[in-house]
């Protein structure tokens, strides 16, 4: 039960000042506040003096605060440092589970064992780094040795913001998928050895797509061929379509969705589209809203 | 995913010259976060370490490892919410372990008047500047009065924070901020009046 004529206490007014209170205590105290003259001048007080701090506060540290510029750079240096160091945790970890099978781990297992082929293999490696300067690379670059219809899984394991499927399914298209900044496509490219004029050939894509909770992060970017293969871009895309679909009808689950188009896309494709090639793409994505149909085009030759 | 193409001008932006040097380094999305989000905060969290008792040197190094913190959790895929909440926190607790090994009470006092002096000196009216002075005197004197909590809320309250912003920072309930606010500004209060 309430008390109109009771003053207002100080935590209150200050709850209420800054929009904390629920709508029915709110109403009430703005009810009160305009009959009391006592309480509405406290308020004021109350801010006036925050205020007043606030001032002292700036003007007092104003002198003694070093420069916004050197902790920026020197926070930055930092930062960069820390997440070279991560990423190379992170690659050097899925190295280790022995679940990845990339070109250059293939390549490096020939080495050990001394076949023939160590020759040719390096002489790709060594005009491989100087082409790409004698400064220190963690991850040579595979330019000449792989053809990307699915990511170097040391480079792009795949990564995922925490969404729920209703988030998910929730939004419009064009919120779930953000453009990737032309620094971070910059950086996916030189990580994959990519050199002009060739970035034309390519799209950036997320290897686990917006649309299923995945992040605009260089572990989840690979530069994905559009046209010199049978495995590119274009298709992948129906197949990101097909489980964002599956996932908001229900018929698969977010993580498996996601699980499934990391590990290996196109194996991904071929278990939900039931086929063994690419089905015709502009069929698919003509009919992007009916998959029977598209389920029954020719497939790509 | 659609609409990803590499369009022109991002083709004429490829550095032509073969590796970056480190004018060009560029960052990742969340590297850009984490650094919008250190300018937004920066000066904010430096001036409540300083009232806590820290030197500005050992405040802005709690700021960068409270950042780099900052950077991992997002990477990790933590909770978003109320990040601003979760840096004070996080600069608090490290502020605190600090402030603990150093007892460094004595040289905030110190730091407090030379502060003052100095900017009496700059002022070209000294009349109105020594009553400034003498205010924000009695102020800094109510405020490291203050127990610890209280002077958190406030500095964080007057560094622009909001309720549920602190009671993240202070693992404390909204009503337990709003009273710690009001027993900090009625003594404030009573200060600037005297």
């Amino acid at each position: 039960m309430r008390n109109d004529d009771l003053h207002v206490a100080d935590e209150q007014l200050l709850l209420y000042a800054s929009g904390e209170l629920s709508a029915s205590s709110t109403a009430h105290i703005r009810a009160h506040l305009e009959r009391c003259s006592q309480c509405s001048d406290r308020l004021e007080e109350l801010e006036r003096t925050l205020a007043e701090f606030a001032g002292a506060q700036v003007e007092i540290h104003a002198e003694k605060l070093p420069p916004m510029a050197g902790a920026r750079a020197q926070f930055q240096a930092r930062l960069t440092e820390l997440a070279s160091q991560d990423r190379e945790r992170d690659h050097h970890e899925v190295s280790a589970s022995g679940s990845v099978h990339s070109a250059w781990v293939a390549l490096v297992g020939h080495r050990q064992t001394a076949v023939l082929a160590l020759v040719a293999v390096a002489a790709c490696l060594l005009l491989a780094v100087r082409l790409h300067g004698p400064g220190e690379q963690i991850h040579p670059p595979v330019a000449s040795l792989a053809h990307w219809d699915e990511p170097d899984q040391r480079l792009t394991p795949g990564a995922t913001l925490p969404l729920t499927r209703s988030q998910v399914c929730g939004a419009a298209e064009a919120q779930l998928i953000p453009a990737v900044p032309v620094s971070l496509k910059r950086k996916v490219f030189e990580e994959y050895g990519v050199t002009p004029p060739r970035p034309d050939a390519y799209e950036v894509d997320y290897l686990i797509t917006p649309e299923l909770g995945g992040a605009t992060d260089i572990r989840n970017l690979w530069p994905e061929p559009y046209q010199d293969t049978v495995w590119n871009a274009h298709v992948k895309d129906q197949l990101e379509d097909r489980l964002h679909r599956m996932v908001c009808h229900g018929d698969v689950d977010l993580a498996t969705a996601q699980h499934d188009i990391s590990a290996d896309w196109i194996a991904a494709y071929r278990k939900y589209f039931h086929t063994e090639s690419p089905l015709s793409v502009t069929s698919s994505t003509d009919s992007s809203d009916d998959f029977s149909e598209s389920r029954q085009s020719p497939p790509v030759t | 995913v659609h609409g990803l193409a590499f369009s022109s001008d991002s083709v004429l932006a490829w550095p032509l010259s073969a590796p970056a040097d480190a004018a060009q380094q560029v960052y990742s999305a969340p590297e850009v976060e984490v650094v919008e989000l250190f300018e937004e905060l920066r000066d904010g969290l430096l001036r409540y370490l300083v009232v806590l008792g820290l030197s500005a040197h050992d405040g802005e190094e709690i700021i960068q490892e409270s950042f780099l913190l900052l950077f991992q959790h997002s990477q990790r895929g933590k909770p978003r919410q109320n990040l601003r909440g979760w840096v004070f926190r996080v600069a608090r607790n490290l502020a605190l372990k600090q402030r603990f090994a150093n007892q460094r009470q004595l040289r905030l006092v110190e730091f407090d008047e030379a502060l003052l002096t100095q900017h009496a000196c700059r002022n070209p009216n000294p009349e109105e500047q020594l009553q400034n002075s003498l205010r924000q005197k009695r102020l800094l004197a109510v405020v490291r009065a203050l127990p610890e909590q209280d002077q958190s809320c406030l500095v964080m309250r007057a560094e622009g924070l909001r309720y549920r912003e602190i009671a993240e920072a202070m693992g404390i309930s909204l009503g337990s901020v709003a009273a710690s606010l009001a027993r900090s500004l009625a003594k404030l209060g009573r200060a600037d009046g005297g």
